[in-house]
């Protein structure tokens, strides 16, 4: 229909579109009258002309479809990276959490290995996990992102802890990304001490008597402080500070002991699997590559309870101190025979079945595999290994003494000095008379000038 | 009205290294009051652990409504054994293992001890003393329970029939004189200079007389507010108590072995 002149004055017309039912004003949006049905966003049932029967009217049919509680709320573990099979709470498990992060625009791995007690997904594991509580792991856990942020390191792990009479210490092991300042030169020993960054001096340990209080480094450690501390034995108290009053006396207080059975603990118990790792052509230790020829395959859980699929993550300690043997002298003579060197011990070495007791998990089978390794000349030394994702961790929580082999029995003082039995004494011989009369008159007479002079 | 473990009172020694996994507890929680069913006891609760090379020992102790003491060993947390008294010839040959011996883990297993040298000659080659682990480890928890156990004063009252049981108005003691060493008696020794017609509490020895002194040290843990004290004689050894409240207890989760380095080892 054409719409009529504009100057006559216009009519309602009746149409189709003008029923009032259809209708829809130019200001309101387009929606969807509700219907009057009782069920409020069902629209009334209307009768199809074509197909016998109701017209389609599901309910909420013009709406997003209905989605199920647990699709809205999904259970925590699912969450939680890494891992697979559900888990039954937060606490059972500590996260070998790796978060990549961002650093001044290079990518550093923060590694917060803590303790693992026994997996809850683990049926009934028989041997009592160590860690700390839930509390103190958190704890632990804030503490060392702290650390990491002020003192800038590359990659922080926590360590574990030693027991001490009057407070305990919390031990971080870091990397650091550049070597701090040496120390101000002290008197040269025999046995120089490694660079920082080598052998015993590769990490950097870090150490508080409380976890909310400040981290404090401990100073690199010389070969005569780790020989020192292979012959005593004492309680940490708690303060750095304190003397260590053991014979033969120790070159340092409390903090250089401290450092020294870190090196000790930390080159002689941590472990990792096989599989992990392997020694570059320059002798350092890289993540192993899985399609290199000579690799070898993750491990099963039961593989992991035998001891060759354990390696010595670190060098072992030798007697002088270092790791590394000291650099033979250029200017040998010929005749004299070579030095007899220890012959050194490199970074994975496979472990000593006598010195670690394995523990596999229960029989019962299922869930996550998790293997103990506890170490028997160390004890409180624990390495953790699950075989499925391949994680492991290592953690110490000790008095910070190896197993003795027998009771104490301390070095006796040095023999007392002799007198030199080559020497014979010589008499001195006496001023003959005259001249000691010559003497004496000469001092009369001086006695008597000054006298008369006065 | 045993003072040893609890098992909700774990949290409270977790900081001294002392963890039991949560399988652990699970078995515990139905296998001990089981346990007291069974055999007619009042009470029944964890002492500790004790490790050894394969398995490690769970001990626990049961007493009845008269004050008799028994103790039971297992290794996985649900099937208990008792053990067997101790005697005084089997005390005398543990005294002569070596000191650095773990516990293997398997209670069958028997140590040969060496003959003594004397009259080798005269008498005839008797077979050598052997003395199994489950006795090992019945004189090792007899030990460490008459050295160590220690509870705070004032927890216990005295019993008609001479024993001492925990005392039901003990309304726990105060900060202060949790970490003084004073405040702890041993449970199970006698003051010296108790005489036979006293009957209060008082006669049990002070936690102060241990011999070397230093081997006791007391801490309070910042975070539960506990206070701890960890024995260096026996490393493992954790007595808790928390201030003004009665909650007070102790345990041992260790190797068993007695610390005879601690005159050198203390600072």
């Amino acid at each position: 229909m054409c719409s009529p002149p504009s100057s006559l004055p216009t009519l309602p017309m009746h149409s189709v579109r003008s029923r009032p039912s259809l209708q829809r004003s130019s200001r309101a949006p387009l929606t969807l009258r509700p219907s009057r049905c009782h069920r409020r966003h069902r629209p009334r049932r209307q009768r199809c002309p074509t197909v016998a029967g109701w017209r389609g009217t599901r309910p909420c049919s013009s709406r997003a479809p209905r989605t199920r509680r647990t699709d809205r709320y999904p259970p925590l573990s699912s969450t939680m990276r890494g891992s697979s099979t559900p888990r039954v709470g937060v606490e059972m498990w500590t996260l070998l959490a790796r978060t990549e992060r961002r650093v001044n625009g290079g990518t550093s791995a923060v590694d917060l290995g803590l303790a693992i007690p026994a997996a809850a997904s683990n049926p009934t594991p028989t041997r009592s996990g160590a860690s700390l509580s839930p509390e103190e792991t958190y704890r632990a856990h804030l503490s060392l992102c702290a650390l990491q942020r002020t003192a800038k390191l590359q990659s922080v792990r926590f360590f574990g802890k030693i027991l001490g009479t009057a407070a305990d210490y919390y031990v971080a092991e870091a990397r650091r990304a550049e070597p701090p300042e040496p120390p101000e030169a002290s008197e040269p020993s025999a046995t120089p001490a490694e660079e920082y960054g080598s052998g015993c001096n590769a990490l950097s340990y870090f150490v508080t008597p409380e976890l909310g209080g400040t981290w404090e480094e401990l100073p690199s450690v010389t070969p005569e402080a780790i020989v020192a501390a292979s012959r005593t034995r004492k309680f940490f108290t708690g303060s750095l500070d304190a003397d260590v009053c053991c014979f033969p006396p120790f070159p340092g207080t409390e903090r250089h002991y401290l450092r020294a059975q870190l090196a000790r603990i930390a080159h002689g118990t941590t472990l990792c699997p096989s599989h992990k790792y392997a020694l570059s052509p320059e002798g350092a230790v890289e993540p192993a590559d899985p399609e290199a020829e000579g690799a070898l395959p993750p491990p099963t859980s039961s593989q992991l309870c035998e001891p060759a699929s354990w390696r010595h993550k670190n060098m072992g300690i030798l007697a002088i101190g270092r790791c590394t043997n000291l650099p033979s002298p250029e200017e040998a003579e010929a005749d004299a025979p070579p030095p007899q060197l220890e012959p050194e011990k490199p970074a994975l070495l496979p472990i000593e079945a006598s010195d670690w007791a394995l523990v596999g998990p229960a029989a019962l089978g299922g869930g996550a595999a998790v293997v103990w390794s506890r170490s028997l000349r160390w004890p409180g030394a624990i390495a953790v290994s699950e075989a499925k994702e391949g994680r492991y961790a290592n953690l110490y929580l000790g008095y910070g003494h190896p197993v003795a082999a027998g009771p104490m029995s301390p070095s006796p003082p040095p023999p007392i000095e002799g007198d030199d039995p080559t020497a014979e004494p010589v008499e001195a011989e006496d001023m003959p008379l005259d001249d000691e009369n010559a003497a004496v008159r000469e001092a009369a007479e001086a006695a008597l000038r000054a006298g008369a002079e006065e | 009205h045993l003072q040893s473990m609890e098992l909700q009172h774990h949290p409270l020694v977790a900081s001294a290294g002392v963890t039991l996994s949560v399988a652990v507890r699970a078995a515990l929680q139905s296998s001990l009051p089981l346990l007291c069913q069974t055999q007619r006891f009042a009470s029944a609760k964890l002492l500790g652990q004790i490790r050894g090379l394969s398995a490690d020992y769970l001990v626990a102790i049961g007493e009845d409504e008269v004050g008799e003491r028994r103790y039971f060993y297992c290794v996985d947390g649900v099937s208990w054994a008792a053990l067997p008294t101790a005697s005084e010839p089997e005390r005398a040959l543990c005294s002569r293992l070596p000191a650095g011996l773990l516990f293997t883990g398997d209670p069958s297993h028997s140590l040969t001890l060496p003959e003594l040298e004397d009259d080798a000659a005269e008498a005839e080659p008797a077979e050598p003393p052997s003395v199994s682990e489950e006795v090992r480890l019945a004189v090792t928890v007899e030990q460490i329970e008459n050295e160590c156990a220690m509870v705070p004063k004032g927890a216990l009252a005295p019993t008609a029939w001479g024993g001492f049981r925990s005392d039901p108005s003990f309304g726990g003691i105060k900060a202060e004189a949790a970490l003084n060493l004073s405040s702890y008696v041993l449970r199970n020794c006698k003051a010296p200079k108790a005489g036979p017609m006293a009957f209060s509490a008082d006669t049990l020895a002070s936690a102060d007389s241990t011999v070397p002194a230093g081997a006791l040290c007391t801490r309070l843990d910042p975070a539960t507010g506990a206070a701890l004290v960890r024995s260096l004689l026996f490393p493992g050894f954790v007595a808790y108590c928390q201030p003004n409240t009665p909650v007070y207890g102790y345990c041992y989760f260790g190797d068993g072995k007695k610390n005879v380095d601690i005159p050198f080892m203390l600072p």
